[in-house]
């Protein structure tokens, strides 16, 4: 599905992240944890084709991604519903000339059914809460049908009990289907029992790791309070 | 024509409605983009430009001397100048990199400043240019009414049947580039149309009721639509309500019409946002 070999990526000519070589198969669950600064989310963008390779090659196929930003990145102010956002991204998939006609209310409405939030369909996107938003994110990534899910710190800023519904819901959508999902997160523990590999990214580099080495280095990168 | 052809203003009316129904669209588009210091800047650089054929007549270039009505030569001054400026500026040369507020501020100051110092000599120059500032919809001809629409109901059709992709690379272009979008192809094509429809709605109307449209409609759409769909209608039925309401105005108490429309658009915005704290006014929370 996605082969990355020797890849380095980065901004301005500065190398942020080097020396990456990973696979993704289809039905893989991927999370990938790390220091502040690590350079985990330019991995995403890299593997997103947000970021150019600086060296190394990227063959991604044919497969169709849903990018999950974090939620605080996208414009709060805009005067729509999740519905409409949720229709904005589906029509991001469609050749220009089917987003001339009325979109397919029926599957958005399934895209936010999938992720829980049917109720939010006619709610303003700027007045949902922080798990809100990502399950709003979440069904707008779900309605361009991909093949792979890659999404950006989607527990971020929201409680313990908001990201365990939004992991278990993840894994639930990894389970219906046999789509990938890459995520970047700082919560390692809602995951736990729903991820298949666990990467590391610290200095630069990326190492795959067991579950228990994961857990570990997290519990040392978490600063003492 | 629709109304009586002894009504003396009946193009100006017309002008004046075409703009406050259609011209929104564009001012939707820079809103929702976080781009209105760029409604700003890009009027004046248009002024700037036709400073700048007034100038080049003066001073007796033969290009700028080929072009004889008056509104011909604001016509090229405005979209010589406000085509590659608003290209240079808002373009995405660099995926997300915009031009900063700051900078937005000193293009608008330079270009005032060159636009008096282009007129300081030239008092033909310095005339138009005074009554365009005003609002010049009173003087408007026949073959600037029907490009003025032309133009219009183009960028209308554009921005109106290509809104979903030109909104979401718009205002999330990393989400759009990964699903394949060609981001910098689609904002260049918004940004050359923008800048047509702005250009020429300076060239006719003058930079005060440019802006006046590009931001008040869609700020008092804004009080009472919580959606994309609510906002884009809501904000054409401001628009109009302004100008036909600005043009009485004018008419009837003889005030400048440019002036009297934009006067009747803040009004509009702070009546609008006054009515919002009445219950149940309020842009609606859910449906």
């Amino acid at each position: 599905m996605i082969d990355l070999r020797n890849l380095a990526f980065g901004y301005g000519g500065d190398i942020v992240i080097e020396n990456v070589n990973l696979h993704v198969a289809a039905g893989d669950f991927l999370v990938i944890g790390g220091p502040n600064g690590g350079g985990k989310s330019t991995l995403l963008r890299g593997i997103a084709g947000l970021l150019r390779p600086m060296a190394g090659t990227i063959d991604r196929g044919r497969t169709r991604f849903g990018y999950v930003p974090q939620h605080a990145t996208v414009e709060q102010a805009l005067p729509l519903t999740a519905l409409e956002m949720v229709e904005l991204g589906a029509s991001a998939s469609m050749p220009w000339w089917k987003t001339l006609v009325t979109p397919r209310s029926s599957f958005h409405h399934q895209a936010l059914q999938d992720c829980q939030a049917d109720d939010l369909s006619g709610k303003p996107f700027h007045t949902l809460s922080g798990g809100q938003r990502q399950r709003v994110l979440l069904a707008r990534a779900l309605a361009s049908s991909p093949d792979c899910l890659l999404l950006d710190e989607p527990t971020a800023g929201v409680d313990r009990q908001t990201q365990n519904s939004l992991a278990a819901m993840l894994g639930d959508l990894h389970r219906s289907s046999n789509r990938a999902v890459v995520l970047v997160t700082h919560e390692f523990g809602p995951f736990r029992g729903i991820a298949k590999r666990f990467f590391w990214v610290q200095n630069g580099e990326l190492a795959e790791l067991s579950v228990a080495d994961f857990t570990g280095r997290q519990n040392q990168s978490e600063p003492a309070c | 024509m629709l109304m009586p052809e002894e009504f003396l203003f009946a193009k100006a009316l017309w002008a004046a409605v075409m703009i406050g129904a259609l011209l929104p669209i564009v001012g939707r588009h820079l809103v929702l983009g976080r781009a209105v210091l760029l409604g700003l800047a890009i009027p004046q650089i248009a002024m700037a430009g036709i400073a700048f054929v007034f100038l080049g007549t003066a001073l007796h270039w033969q290009w700028a001397e080929s072009i004889h009505e008056e509104s011909g030569k604001a016509l090229v001054g405005s979209l010589l100048f406000g085509l590659p400026g608003l290209l240079l500026i808002a373009a995405p040369w660099k995926r997300r990199a915009r031009i900063s507020e700051a900078w937005l501020a000193v293009v608008y100051l330079a270009s005032v400043s060159a636009t008096n110092l282009m007129l300081a000599t030239d008092a033909v120059g310095e005339t138009y240019l005074g009554d365009l500032f005003h609002g010049r919809l009173l003087f408007i001809g026949e073959p600037e009414l029907k490009l003025l629409g032309v133009m219009l109901v183009a960028g209308f059709l554009f921005l109106f049947i290509l809104r979903r992709r030109l909104l979401l690379t718009l205002t999330d272009p990393d989400y759009a580039a990964v699903a394949g979008l060609a981001v910098a192809g689609w904002t260049v094509a918004a940004t050359v149309v923008n800048g047509m429809v702005i250009g020429i709605t300076v060239a006719t109307a003058g930079p005060l009721v440019a802006f006046g449209f590009l931001v008040l409609p869609v700020l008092t759409a804004g009080s009472f639509a919580s959606s994309l769909r609510g906002n884009l209608w809501l904000s054409m039925v401001s628009g109009l309500v302004i100008s036909i309401t600005g043009f009485w105005l004018s008419y009837h108490y003889d005030y400048p019409l440019g002036d009297s429309v934009v006067a009747t658009g803040c009004v509009v915005l702070i009546i609008s946002r006054m009515l919002r704290l009445v219950p149940g006014c309020k842009a609606r929370q859910e449906t």
